[in-house]
């Protein structure tokens, strides 16, 4: 039987912000942009593997990033996420919109 | 989303899913190897860095499933565990499951098989180039419909058209003898003019088709068909010569094999130039140059751009034009102005004929896959409150409520697809069938009826959609109910009852009244076709044989006398021939004639109409041979020739018409100039329709009037038919041009006029039983499920001291009110269909009450007995076991 997909729309889309932001250096495997996104948060976000990767699949689908399997640094077979032209696009739109988020909440907070 | 790019990886994804998942595994791997090779750079022993690795994971079977939620496929998957599922549920039931199948593959099945003849006869076009181009001319006289124009107007028409880019002029086929060196065989013969082909737009498969310039040359192309059934697909065919009635014609090339002709449902084997008419036809008059016959049926092709509509204000003016230079009135010429319709499906006649039988057929069956659908709905609801803890438990252990229907929709149109499936099988039976029932009778119909494209989708499409529409009301129902109660306590609960009885009584309810409305139907299509069969026809048809005889060459009249006469006398002397004449016009045949300005004496004719009547020209004994009984004077003879005076006989109508009590023999009828004497008066009959009202027949001497005998009627002591090769001889030994190309008994030809109304009522007939038989099951199943679902109602009744009649009277008043209403709205519907059907119907009418008070009756018995099974069941039950089960 098939699990109800939660889908938290701010959680969901600050992850898909993140992953695409991590991609914008270069292409990584699943792993590299875990640690790359724990380092750049000052360990404060410790991505749960168990929404990086179906997130990374469904991105794939989506055609904002493409994967390819290569060799790592130390020569291991990785499985390597590449943003697309069209992720560049939705990466645009994503921090748009999250900065208008951003924005909102905290002219919420601090009122002038 | 990108729709396509999503369409695109959804079906690669489906098959590369194991690729896929054999990918997620070894990335999902490399993660923990990096993991633990990250830990130790860090510091970490190996064994802590794995541990925390596999852990940080957490389990890799989660991660997964998580993962494989994104990809698209899963709710394919997830469709196979349905079906799977619902495969086996439907095996573990397999009563239910069979007679769910079955009523859907003979409702399936039925609407299939008929759907394909319309397809056939009704809806396809010809296989030729843009055949929405086309367009058929019809001809109309101010009173009635000719249908086909004399050729000088046919050539007016397509020299003068500024619409048509070519007009085809086509004779009607006829079966020709035609003679191959060592045998003989006997095609589909039809004379076309040499645009032919090229207005159609159709290509040769060998050699040419026939051009303009054929229009005055002995040339043929043959059809695919005949050229392998006759030549064996000879490559050599092209230049051969074909040898008919008498005359030479070279093939000059062979038709492509999926064009049959300018017709659904005739298939011509030999197109003849007009070059061949004057041949083959012996007419006495050139077809060519006279206006009076009329043989060319017109189809136009539009010129690009231009539209039927133009095509339409073309023709009035037209039509115009030929009077003027013909000196003739449009009010009493055949052609009084021109239909035009859409052409694409060619010529018109079988289309006309079987159209609205094929159409009554086809709304038969569709109610019949109504009931049979009603009856997959009843079952089924029966079935889902049987499956209440099921679903219950499903929806409790966190089911949505679309997930549960999607699974029971799974369920029923996997039922209809299997149903589906068998239906296709049944309709090729019973395709099978019903073309042989048309073709008995002497018309041959030659139509593809191997399903194609369209009758796959229909029948795809009626499946599924029937398994949607009448799965979902009884899915909707099985989940509405709260799971609490039937968790908590046994099922014997009473909760959410009304609604579904109330869901169960009308199904029941439609299924008795279109019952109801179908066997009316039946029965009165099947009572006309026994009223048909049994009418008084005037004759006696047992043992006469009909036999006819096509064009042939003749010198003159008195030659033309001599060669009946002769053929008369050599027939009658074959041992057990009682008496054997001749007709221009076969009894109950296709062809009639009428004679008009006929002068009575001492009548003074009211009208024009008043001059008119039916005729026949008959040879010596005709009214014995027939055995029409003559009432007053005498029948004709071998004395009355052209020699002696003219006489004529009447019918009994034409007597009391023209003379009232008064009698006829003896009158004179002046006619075509020349004075007849009545010499006898014949009792009326049945010349040329069963359904027709005796009109007013006139019988002249054939030895009188002779002409080329086209009908030798003969009467046998024993079987007709057996005689039919001696007599076929006999005529080859008068004359061995003769081509004796029908041989057939008057029954046979009563069986031909009746092909229209046996297939409707051996169809609807077939199908109105068996929705007795739907009924029974629908009735029967949905009152057993009751009757299960209140053993223990009933037995706490019965250990209160109820009687068991009362317990009777409780399960059937159920059905009862049901029932009624079900009678009622039924009988309303087949009052109204009724009169649909009127104009098929003979002998009787639409409110026939003895039909429709058996039909009532019929249901009703069926109805109580189906219901009384169950309700006698309920009787039998045992209080005490049945409260011990709770």
């Amino acid at each position: 039987m098939a699990k109800t997909r939660q889908k938290p729309d701010l959680l969901q889309g600050t992850l898909d912000l993140l992953i695409l932001r991590t991609l914008q250096w270069g292409p990584q495997h699943g792993h590299g942009i875990g640690v790359a996104l724990r380092a750049s948060s000052d360990e404060v976000l410790n991505v749960d593997h168990g929404s990086l990767y179906p997130a990374l699949h469904r991105l794939e689908r989506q055609g904002w990033v493409d994967a390819e399997w290569k060799l790592s640094d130390n020569n291991q077979r990785a499985r390597y996420y590449r943003l697309t032209p069209s992720g560049r696009k939705q990466l645009m739109a994503e921090e748009s919109k999250w900065d208008l988020l951003v924005k909102a909440v905290s002219r919420i907070r601090n009122p002038v | 989303m990108n729709w396509k790019r999503w369409r695109w990886t959804y079906w690669t994804d489906l098959f590369r899913r194991r690729k896929l998942a054999q990918d997620l595994d070894d990335e999902l791997k490399a993660h923990v190897q990096m993991e633990i090779q990250r830990r130790i750079s860090k510091g970490e022993s190996p064994d802590e860095a794995r541990r925390a690795a596999l852990r940080d994971v957490r389990s890799l079977d989660s991660v997964k499933e998580a993962t494989r939620d994104a990809w698209t496929w899963t709710s394919i998957e997830r469709l196979m565990q349905d079906l799977r599922y619902a495969a086996r549920t439907l095996l573990k039931t397999p009563v239910f499951a069979g007679i769910a199948i079955l009523s859907l593959a003979l409702g399936i099945g039925a609407n299939t098989a008929i759907f394909s003849l319309v397809n056939a006869l009704l809806l396809r076009t010809l296989p030729v180039s843009h055949p929405e181009e086309l367009v058929l001319l019809t001809s109309y006289s101010r009173e009635y419909r000719v249908g086909d124009f004399a050729y000088p107007d046919y050539l007016r028409l397509r020299d003068q058209t500024q619409v048509f880019s070519g007009l085809l002029g086509a004779g009607s086929g006829n079966r020709m003898e035609i003679d191959l060196g060592n045998r003989t065989d006997r095609p589909q013969v039809q004379i076309v003019t040499g645009n032919y082909f090229t207005v159609l737009g159709v290509q040769p498969l060998q050699g040419r088709l026939l051009v303009a310039d054929d229009d005055n040359a002995p040339v043929a192309v043959i059809s695919h068909g005949f050229w392998q059934r006759s030549f064996g697909g000879d490559p050599s065919v092209v230049g051969k010569s074909l040898m008919i009635r008498g005359s030479l014609c070279a093939i000059v090339g062979v038709a492509p094999r999926e064009f049959h002709g300018d017709s659904a449902g005739e298939a011509t084997d030999v197109w003849m130039s007009l070059g061949m008419q004057q041949a083959v036809t012996f007419s006495r008059f050139d077809m060519q140059k006279v206006r009076y016959v009329t043989w060319a049926n017109v189809i136009g092709r539009l010129k690009p751009g231009m539209t039927i509509e133009q095509a339409r204000a073309e023709a009035a003016p037209l039509v115009g034009q030929i009077h003027e230079s013909a000196g003739t009135s449009p009010d009493k010429d055949y052609l009084h102005h021109i239909v035009m319709q859409p052409g694409g499906r060619g010529f018109a006649e079988m289309r006309e004929r079987l159209q609205a039988p094929l159409l009554i057929l086809m709304a038969v069956v569709a109610l019949v896959l109504l009931m049979a659908c009603t009856n997959l709905a009843s079952l089924l609801l029966a079935r889902a409150a049987s499956r209440q803890r099921e679903i219950a438990t499903r929806l409790a252990i966190g089911a949505s409520r679309m997930r549960v229907i999607r699974q029971l929709l799974t369920e029923s149109v996997l039922l209809a697809l299997i149903g589906g499936a068998f239906g296709l099988l049944i309709a090729v039976w019973i395709n099978r069938f019903l073309l042989n029932l048309v073709s008995q009778g002497l018309v041959t119909i030659t139509i593809n009826l191997n399903p194609d494209g369209r009758i796959l989708l229909f029948t795809a499409g009626v499946s599924v959609l029937t398994g949607i529409l009448f799965g979902l009301t009884p899915a909707i129902q099985a989940v509405r109910r709260d799971a609490g109660p039937f968790l908590k306590t046994s099922s014997r609960t009473i909760g959410g009852r009304t609604r579904r009885r109330l869901l169960r009584n009308v199904l029941i309810f439609a299924q008795v009244a279109l019952s109801l409305v179908l066997l009316t139907a039946g029965a009165l299509f099947v009572r006309t076709v026994r009223n048909l069969k049994t009418v008084d026809t005037g004759f006696a048809a047992g043992n006469v044989l009909s036999v006819g005889i096509a064009p042939h060459r003749t010198a003159g009249p008195a030659q033309e006398a001599d060669l009946a006469a002769r053929l008369i006398d050599r027939i009658s002397a074959i041992p057990g021939i009682r008496s054997a004449t001749v007709a221009v016009n076969a009894t109950l045949g296709l062809a009639g004639s009428g004679v008009y300005g006929l002068e009575i004496e001492g009548y003074t004719p009211k009208n024009e109409d008043d001059q008119r009547a039916r005729a026949n020209w008959v040879g010596p004994r005709y009214f014995e041979t027939l055995g029409m009984s003559v009432l007053q004077g005498r029948e004709f003879s071998m004395a009355d020739t052209l020699n002696s005076s003219g006489v004529v006989i009447v019918n009994q109508t034409v007597a009391r018409h023209y003379f009232g009590e008064e009698s006829a023999i003896g009158r004179r009828v002046r006619f075509n100039k020349r004075d007849h004497e009545i010499v006898g008066v014949v009792r009326d009959a049945k010349y040329r329709e069963l359904r027709e009202v005796s009109p007013r027949m006139v019988f002249f001497a054939f030895l009188q009037y002779p002409s080329g005998v086209n009908n030798v009627e003969v009467r046998t002591d024993a079987d007709p038919l057996a005689f039919a090769k001696t007599v076929r001889s006999a005529i080859k030994q008068v004359d061995p041009q003769l081509d004796a190309f029908e041989v057939a008994t008057v029954a046979q030809r009563i069986d031909r006029k009746l092909t229209p109304e046996y297939l409707v009522a051996d169809i609807s007939g077939f199908f109105s039983g068996l929705t007795l038989l739907l009924v029974c099951i629908g009735i029967y199943g949905t009152l057993s499920y009751s009757v299960a679902g209140r053993t223990n109602e009933i037995g706490v009744r019965m250990a209160l001291g109820a009687k068991r009649s009362s317990v009777l009277r409780l399960i059937l008043r159920d059905i009862l009110w049901t029932l009624i209403a079900g009678l009622a709205v039924g009988l309303a519907g087949a009052l109204a269909a009724g009169r649909v059907v009127e104009s098929l119907l003979f002998g009787l009418k639409p409110h026939d009450p003895v039909t429709l008070t058996f039909v009532v009756l019929l249901v009703a018995a069926v109805a109580l007995l189906a219901g009384y099974i169950p309700a006698r069941r309920a009787t039998r039950v045992d209080p005490v076991s049945a409260l011990r089960a709770e």
